[in-house]
This record gives C-alpha cells, structure tokens and sequence, in this order.
C-alpha cells in the first residue's frame, strides 16, 4: 500500500475530514462483476473493492456523504448488515481512512463563503 | 489480482477495454505502417464519439486507447479526449508525438491527462529513424518533444518494431531508451497492410535480428530482475499493485488462462474512424458499424464476436496440445495468424520464428541448427505444428 499521504489517528477533527473526503483527481475506477477496479494514475497502482468497498466509493465520488452525510450511508449499510450503527460507522470511517492512506481519497478542502455547495448525489466528473 | 480481473472480463464476455481509431491520417509516412489508408466510409462525428464515450462507461469500459493514425490529427482530439477523461477512463495515448509539444502538449495534459503516452522510436540515430518514417528531422523532433513531454509530467513509453532497416540498432535503441529514462519495447515482426497489402513484409527482420532482439531482453530481464530478497520485500508489502505495463489487453498480460487465449471480442473491441468495430486491432473482421448500430448491441448480438469468442477457445485447446513452452514463446496471434493465411487457428511463419528465436537464445550451443522449419510449404494448423 502507498503511504505518500499522512496517517490518520482517531481524533474527532481528523475523523471528520475523513467522513468527507473526495475522489483523488488522478484516480479512475469502475465496476467490473461485482468488484471495483480502481486505478492511481500518478503511482501507476491498481487496487481492487469489494462489493461494499466500491458501494462506498462510487458514494464519495458521487458527493453522496457531502450532501447526505456519513449518517445516510450508515443507516443505509444498516439494512443490510446485523452490527450495530456504532460498529458500522467505525468500520466506514476505517476505510476511508485506508483509501486516504492508498491516496485514491483526498480531502475536501473547507468550503469557503461564496462557494457554491455540491447538490446531493451530483457525479464528480471533472474532478476526476 | 490485475490479470485475474482481465482475466474474469475475457471469460464473461465483459467489454474493458476500447481502441479509438481516431483517423488514418498522419504527419510521418512509416514505410511499414499497418493502416488501410484506401478504406472510405463517413467518420464517426463529434457527436457520435460523446455518444460512444458516453455508451462505454455504461458498459464499464476502463481502459481506452486513442490512437490512428496518428490520434493528434484528428481536428477534434481535444474534445474527445477531454470527454474520455471526463468519463472517469485510463487513457492510453499512442502517438508519434511530432505534434505533441508548446501549447499543445499542454493542453493534453491539462484537458485529457492520459495515463501513458505511447510514442515510436525507430531507430537510434536519425539516420534509421528518418529513413523509416520518411519525415527529415522526424528524430531529433522526437528527442526534443520527448524531453518537454518528461517535463510537463506525462508518463512516456516507446514502442518501436524490428526491421531489417533498424536490426543492427537494437542495442543503441534500448540505450537511448535507458538514458531518456522511458522504457521501450520492440515487437519483433512487421505486420501486414489491414487490406492485405503485404508489401511491408519486405523490410521483416531476419532471422537472426529476432535472436538478438530475443537474447538482448533476456539479457536485460535478467539485469533487472529482483534479489530474493527484494522479491520478498515487494510480497510482505502487498496492497496496490503496479500497473505500468498491464493497461492494454495484450496476451502478456496474462500468464495462465484457463479457457481463452485471449480477450480479442471478448473483454475488448477496436473501432476504425468509420465506425467499424473489429474483435482486436489485429483482427480485422468486421462485427459492426456504430453508424449502424449502438455498440452494445452489436456488442451482444454480433454473430462474428460470437464466433471469435469459440475461436480464442479452440486456440487455447490447440496450443495446450502444443505444451506450454511453445505456445509462451510462439506469443500467437489469431488475428495475425488470419492476416497471414485467412485460418486463425493456423501456425504463421512470424510465430514459427518466434519460437525458433527463443530457443536459440535459451540455448546457444544449438543456435546454428535449424530448428524450426521456417519457410516450409503451407501453413500447418496450430496442433500439427511441425517441431513448434
């Protein structure tokens, strides 16, 4: 795995950058049967998701958690596994610190005044 | 994990990867180029590239190749490229790159940003290299765009093919390769012309130009190779896995397939500038026209794709009798074997040589015997082989 962003320790303010992260502007991904393709272009490194791991990015990407919130993902994995919400979000906020550390996240830099807010659910196309 | 997932999208018939044939036209004359340049028919429209751009994510294309031609004459690239990047694909860039440089250069970076651009080296002095793209100046133009490329941050590769023109530059191309710091890789046989036209076998390699391209990448595979110890480094450390040269849908790619010998119509389609979709580059039958035709139908209903999807299984049971080593050195091509003779599943004279080159190489002391009956009568099918 490639370190070249910072580590992440458990402190609320680091959890929160992480909980809205975007896609790495050099990062390409798609589907393929049931696992996500997922391309560093920089690096020249390909990583492969699982169903949930894709689910989760293909979210980020679409802006879903700016929108909506961790919440929103949360209770929507929740219907489909038997943990608790509180095991749940701390196994997404995990992840997307272990995509963070693969560099395919990025953080979302703090919007500023002016700045126009991302509708819900809306692609990231030229972002990428 | 890479080549088990190329190898899933062949086996289930999953469309990954693309090849644009931009336009024929081009700014060198390479005396051995492929291209039909006598084909007609109506170029595909801006439109219908976004539209088809548009198509491929839906199926979940990945990887895309803008080629030609030479992709950069095409009066539109930008737009089309920049719709690729848009559309979240890992764009490989073949190109001759004579144009790629200023303001140009830069907008490809900034609107299309490839993952790789592929450029072609013929030869280690100007010389070889202009003689065979008949442009004067083509060579220090390239070393010069080459340099401005690497500075702008641009991954760069060199693709380049043996000729009897360049043989005797082998050594002094990988050279030069080595100090611009951009790897090369030299196919070994000239293609025929796509209409047939089989003129540019007259600058083939010899024999022994194959033999030395063969024992001077050995020679390199083996000085580059990993300690033991760098091996178990890279295993322990896991996670991502390079990439680099695993973005096409090359046979290489894979090291074990079970059921087809490769994703030609199966995981991957190339389509001219009119709008024809052929099975590979190399394989040249038609399976459709998206003038015609979304692709995924034709995708999904193409009798040939069907037919070249049983071939690429009937070339695996075949080689599979052959054993493994021959069919590894003989690296066959249906579409090429097609090109050849019209039979896919027959052993072509380019394969034969292949194999004898590899053997000579893997073993000297037997390299001024005939091993392979190069330049025998007909073209036996793939398990009849003689001595492959």
């Amino acid at each position: 795995m490639n370190q070249d962003q910072s580590t992440h320790g458990s402190s609320t303010a680091e959890a929160s950058t992480a909980a809205h992260p975007r896609l790495g502007a050099d990062v390409r991904y798609r589907r393929l049967a049931g696992e996500t393709v997922v391309v560093r272009q920089q690096a020249g490194e390909v990583l492969v998701l699982d169903e949930i791991g894709g689910r989760i990015l293909e979210w980020v990407d679409r802006g879903v958690m700016q929108g909506r919130g961790l919440g929103h993902l949360i209770a929507s994995l929740q219907q489909e596994f038997d943990v608790s919400s509180q095991q749940l979000e701390a196994d997404v906020r995990e992840f997307l610190h272990q995509l963070q550390d693969a560099g395919v996240l990025e953080p979302r830099r703090e919007a500023r005044r002016g700045d126009v807010e991302e509708p819900p659910g809306a692609p990231q196309g030229g972002e990428r | 994990m890479w080549s088990q997932l190329i190898r899933r999208s062949w086996e289930e018939n999953r469309l990954f990867s693309v090849l644009l044939e931009l336009t024929y036209r081009c700014n060198w004359d390479c005396a051995f180029c492929y291209n039909d340049l006598g084909l007609r028919g109506t170029p595909l429209s801006l439109g219908q590239y976004f539209d088809l751009l548009d198509e491929l994510r839906e199926l979940g294309v990945l990887n895309l190749v803008l080629t030609g031609g030479e992709p950069l004459a095409h009066p539109e690239f930008l737009e089309i490229g920049e719709r690729a990047r848009e559309g979240g694909f890992v764009i490989r860039l073949k190109s001759n790159a004579h144009a790629l440089r200023g303001r140009l250069a830069r907008e490809v970076k900034e609107r299309v940003d490839p993952f790789v651009v592929e450029v072609s080296l013929h030869g280690a002095t100007a010389e070889v290299h202009d003689r065979q793209t008949r442009v004067p100046g083509s060579f220090e133009r390239l070393l010069a765009n080459l340099a401005e490329l690497r500075s702008l941050g641009f991954r760069l590769k060199m693709n380049s093919v043996l000729t009897i023109w360049n043989q005797h530059q082998i050594a002094d191309m990988f050279a030069l390769a080595d100090r611009l710091g951009v790897p090369l890789q030299i196919e070994p046989e000239v293609s025929p012309r796509d209409d047939g036209d089989r003129s540019p076998l007259d600058l083939s390699p010899t024999q022994e130009g194959i033999r030395e391209l063969f024992s001077i990448v050995a020679e390199r595979t083996r000085a580059a190779a990993p300690s033991p110890a760098g091996r178990a480094g890279e295993a322990a450390a896991g996670g991502a896995e390079p990439i680099a040269e695993q973005a096409s849908t090359d046979r290489t790619e894979v090291d074990a397939v079970p059921r087809k010998h490769c994703g030609a119509g199966s995981s991957a389609v190339a389509i001219d500038p009119f709008g024809n979709v052929y099975p590979c580059v190399q394989w040249r039958r038609a399976a459709g026209n998206l003038h015609h035709r979304p692709l995924a139908e034709i995708w999904r209903r193409s009798p040939v794709l069907e037919e070249v999807r049983e071939l690429t299984v009937e070339v695996t049971r075949r080689l599979d009798g052959l054993g493994a080593d021959v069919a590894r050195r003989m690296a066959f091509c249906p579409g090429a074997a097609e090109q050849a003779g019209g039979d896919p599943l027959a052993v072509y004279p380019a394969a034969r040589q292949r194999v004898a080159a590899h053997r000579a190489v893997e073993r000297p002391a037997v390299r001024s015997l005939p091993i392979v009956g190069v330049g025998s009568a007909g073209q036996p099918s793939v398990a009849k082989a003689p001595g492959a």
